[in-house]
């Protein structure tokens, strides 16, 4: 049998555990990983914008908003954050209808609304 | 029902594993990247009975964990169901032409989530049941000694051979813009049930997937599907663009039948007659149900089953 990594044991609950851990208690700890995550994703975000502003970062840099963005779109609304979820789904809505690195002009409102909504959310969770 | 999640993100798959949990899909094992969830499903001493693929992942997309997974001899109908966001949707085509089944959208929507595992349940149950009254009637367990006249067949060795279910999910998937972008084409063998009454279930099989196989051929391009409802009655999506092949299938489709005639009477077979029915395009009327664009498919090849009597040999 293949064990199973940390990372992997945190993800299924324990059966003993089941009953005793109520699911919102699950969900709130994954919500505090999620907004541990945020200044990083926010960082590394406006880091890769400020290369593509200055004609620096091409597809790989696209790639690399394209993804923050799809993980934050897959779980922000279900942590209670629709706002982030809407903004990180149009920005990787954007972005994937990008050709190339010149179509960044066009992806760029929906990735500012969202780095700005990243900061908000940072922002009010203290 | 023992499902394998696989998604690259933690924080999304503790989320889904978490509702699951809530629906009472317990028996949940997950895979935070391809290679992994292949490692999972050479180890499993079980198998997972339905597999949810994410199809946006580094190193090895959603999609090509589908085409491995299919090619695996124990995974060939399992249930396949893709994750899939919003911007994904342009790759909901190559998902279902790699073998998935049925597609979710992220993020988490707990009631699509219920309607869409109820459905890969009782298909796993039908599929339980299938086998089990294969083994009581066969007594040597092949299913294909004791295939009905009305039963699936698989397609996938077929290019472009898709489950008649995923054909129908796929339909669901593409919305109303996208769906007035394709056409159905419906294929009736006119002697199946003659067929399967002489020869049996087996050479019964092997004649529709002969007769898959000429469709196949007959539409030399990639954008396609071929499902096989059952009962000698196939039905092809074909892209819009390509309603000038279709309107040549039924003769292209006779052209290609006629050299299995030979090999067909060395067996003493009789050879599958077909009729091909007219291209159905989407309307108001089967817009929201993809399973009338299908049946209206069929019924059009029932209907031109007396025109194309000169296909009987």
């Amino acid at each position: 049998m293949l064990s199973r990594s940390p990372l992997e044991q945190s993800l299924v609950p324990e059966p003993a555990r089941q009953g005793f851990v109520d699911m919102r208690r699950r969900v709130e700890d994954i919500r505090r990983r999620f907004l541990d995550r945020l200044p990083d994703r926010y960082y590394q975000i406006t880091t890769l914008c400020r290369a593509l502003d200055s004609g620096q970062g091409g597809a790989e840099a696209i790639d690399g908003i394209a993804e923050r963005a799809h993980k934050i779109a897959g779980v922000a609304d279900t942590l209670g954050y629709p706002e982030l979820g809407a903004r990180s789904a149009a920005a990787d809505l954007s972005l994937s209808q990008m050709r190339t690195a010149r179509d960044w002009e066009n992806a760029r409102p929906a990735v500012r609304a969202l780095v700005d909504e990243i900061a908000r959310t940072i922002r009010q969770s203290g | 029902m023992r499902i394998l999640a696989v998604d690259d993100d933690p924080d999304f798959l503790a989320l889904f594993v978490n509702a699951l949990d809530g629906m009472g899909y317990t028996d949940v094992t997950t895979a935070l990247s391809g290679q992994r969830a292949i490692d999972l499903i050479e180890d499993s001493q079980f198998g997972f009975e339905c597999l949810i693929l994410d199809i946006k992942m580094p190193e090895m997309s959603g999609i090509d964990l589908c085409k491995i997974i299919r090619a695996h001899p124990d995974y060939a109908e399992v249930p396949i169901v893709m994750n899939t966001a919003m911007a994904e949707k342009r790759y909901i085509d190559d998902a279902f032409a790699a073998g998935a089944t049925d597609y979710l959208t992220k993020p988490i929507d707990e009631v699509e989530i219920r309607s869409r595992l109820g459905m890969v349940q009782l298909l796993i149950k039908e599929r339980l049941r299938a086998d089990l009254s294969n083994q009581t009637v066969g007594g040597s367990g092949s299913a294909s000694h004791s295939i009905g006249f009305y039963d699936s067949i698989p397609m996938k060795r077929i290019d472009g051979g898709i489950d008649v279910l995923a054909m129908e999910n796929y339909l669901n998937a593409l919305g109303i813009f996208r769906a007035l972008s394709v056409i159905a084409v419906g294929v009736h063998v006119s002697n199946a049930r003659e067929i399967y009454d002489l020869e049996g279930g087996a050479v019964f099989a092997e004649a529709m997937l002969d007769v898959a196989t000429c469709i196949s051929d007959c539409l030399p391009f990639s954008a396609k599907m071929i499902a096989y409802k059952g009962g000698g009655e196939f039905v092809c999506l074909l892209p819009k663009q390509r309603e000038r092949e279709c309107l040549a299938l039924g003769d292209t489709l006779l052209g290609f039948m006629t050299e299995f005639q030979r090999l067909y009477d060395d067996m003493e077979v009789r050879l599958p007659v077909v009729s091909v029915g007219t291209v159905v395009s989407c309307r108001a009327t089967n817009i929201t149900n993809p399973t009338r664009l299908i049946n209206e498919a069929i019924r059009s090849a029932k209907e031109n089953e007396v025109k194309d009597a000169r296909y009987a040999f």
